[in-house]
């Protein structure tokens, strides 16, 4: 099977991850629409929040930092599949070398290397108030992700250059 | 870029037209088209070679050198 390119595994991961960031945005907005509606209940202070279709349920503490918790969890993860997506769309272009990789390579670098410490921080700290300092697995793999991102951007934008040269050469 | 592509001159004199010329070196009139702007980034040897053959001249009657 082909790597890139039309009908190739970029194709495949493109359609699997962008179904993902699209079921992860419906179930957000189902969740905060729930939440405003009140179609959820409340038992010995947790709440419990049914999930149609599946049959399955969302159960957590009913305190507003869970809450905020789960959906900015929920939004970065929709960001990080939508991203994830995107590469995968410029992939399967017939050049790959293109701005659009390089351009959501860098996102995506952004995501893992900024945006995702902040995230885990103000969820540690500052919404859940937690004192010890734990699940740093998340972080580290935030960082190793990061990481691997901001060198894959380097290569494709290096890439590209050598792509528009030889595209420019006659 | 301190090189200059004269390939507007050449056809000029030989009463050719870019459309022509395109035909007979066997490239499209988009990447001839791109030469003679001057944003080409480099040629390769064989289109120099099949553009001397087509209009019987020089490769330095089509590039020059210009100082900036």
């Amino acid at each position: 099977m082909k790597i890139f390119g039309p009908n190739s595994l970029s194709t495949f991961f493109y359609y699997i991850f962008r179904s993902i960031s699209i079921v992860l945005l419906v179930f957000l907005t189902y969740m905060e629409f729930a939440f405003i509606t009140d179609k959820f209940t409340v038992k010995d202070g947790r709440f419990d929040m049914k999930i149609p279709l599946i049959g399955s349920s969302i159960q957590g503490d009913y305190q507003f930092s869970d809450i905020l918790t789960i959906s900015l969890i929920l939004i970065f993860g929709i960001l990080l599949f939508y991203l994830l997506s995107n590469i995968f769309k410029a992939l399967k272009e017939t050049i790959i070398f293109n701005k659009g990789i390089v351009k959501n390579l860098k996102l995506l670098t952004i995501l893992n290397l900024v945006i995702g410490p902040i995230l885990y921080f103000l969820i540690h700290y500052p919404i859940m108030h937690k004192t010890e300092f734990r699940n740093i697995h998340n972080l580290i793999l935030l960082i190793i992700f990061g990481m691997i991102s901001l060198f894959l951007t380097y290569v494709f934008k290096n890439g590209y250059t050598v792509q528009s040269e030889n595209d420019l050469t006659i | 870029m301190s090189i200059v592509v004269n390939l507007n001159t050449v056809l000029a004199e030989r009463n050719l037209k870019s459309k022509e010329l395109a035909e007979m070196i066997g490239i499209t009139e988009a990447n001839l088209s791109i030469l003679k702007s001057g944003k080409a980034k480099a040629i390769r040897f064989s289109t120099l070679e099949a553009i001397c053959k087509a209009l019987d001249c020089q490769p330095a009657d089509i590039l020059a050198y210009k100082k900036e």
